[in-house]
């Protein structure tokens, strides 16, 4: 059990005369005081104590590293891109009725998209990953798509959001028709 | 008591105060305490340092956060804005770190 030893008790112990039994008692109570050092030796001098100016020299350097980083994604995400994406065929013309839509992988098989045809405004494409949380939307047939994981829904004529948790709209894509056949062409991210 | 030392004591919050000692100034404004060049005044200067770079480097680590997201989302544009804030907080953190080290110094 370690003691507490008020110091100045111990300095006027020394500095006044005192009998042998009070000068045995006071070395008992260093040693006792002393005791846990033994018990729990601690290399004091082989520790590394972090100053402030550590501290700031590695917040420096953290900062450096997140621009660096920063950075590092500005440059991938404007290196060019889609050269080797080439037009896919998604459906035949007069395939689909009205208000009827499917689902097709592009512009590789890990990425769909849906294709409607819209009563007034014809064939329609969008990304069918929704900007939520990346759930596949279906098209509901009252001009509306459905994300059924969160309830979100998108206008199927614009792609923007009109109710629910998403808040951008669904990229756009671009079609092409020829020779009878609809092709998709390009990914426009809103 | 006559109104000039009632208009001085109505003056005080307390008028029991020791009267206000204004720091001194000179040509570039109000200069630094006595002992500033002291270890308590060196240590506060490094604390403060340290607090500001702290702050900073909490708005860089949003900026990469939404520059991941941005990434992420198909979006390219604001990510080279986003770099060019970040530069400028690293900036502003090496002003903070290395600027008062001369004035402390003197190297």
């Amino acid at each position: 059990m370690v003691q507490e030893v008020n110091p100045k008790d111990e300095q006027s112990a020394t500095l006044s005369p005192v009998p042998q039994e009070a000068k045995g008692a006071a070395a008992q109570r260093k040693d006792s005081r002393e005791e846990w050092r033994k018990e729990f030796p601690y290399p004091w001098d082989e520790d590394e104590i972090v100053t402030r100016r550590d501290t700031l020299r590695f917040l420096l350097a953290g900062s450096g590293a997140l621009f660096l980083a920063t950075g590092a994604l500005a440059i991938i995400g404007n290196l060019p891109t889609g050269a080797n994406v080439q037009s896919v065929p998604v459906a035949k013309v007069g395939e689909l009725a009205e208000n009827a839509w499917k689902v097709f992988d592009f512009p590789d098989r890990y990425a769909q998209g849906i294709l409607i045809n819209l009563p007034k405004q014809g064939l329609v494409a969008y990304s069918d990953v929704c900007t939520h949380l990346s759930c596949a939307v279906v098209y509901q047939g009252d001009g509306k798509m459905h994300c059924p994981c969160h309830d979100g829904l998108f206008d199927a004529s614009t792609g923007n959001v009109l109710a629910g948790p998403p808040t951008r709209p669904l990229p756009l894509i671009q079609l092409a028709i020829h020779d009878g056949t609809i092709y998709a062409v390009k990914v426009v991210p809103r | 008591m006559n109104r000039g030392e009632d208009f001085e004591r109505r003056q005080k919050a307390n008028p029991d105060d020791p009267p206000v000692i204004r720091p001194a100034r000179g040509p570039k404004g109000v200069l630094p305490g006595p002992n500033y060049l002291g270890l308590q005044g060196r240590t506060a200067i490094v604390q403060g340092q340290v607090y500001l770079v702290a702050v900073i480097l909490i708005a860089q680590l949003w900026l990469i956060t939404d520059a991941l997201y941005e990434l992420l989302s198909g979006r390219s544009s604001p990510l080279v804005w986003l770099a060019l804030i970040s530069l400028l907080g690293f900036a502003l953190a090496l002003l903070i770190a290395l600027w008062p080290r001369r004035r402390i110094e003197g190297s």
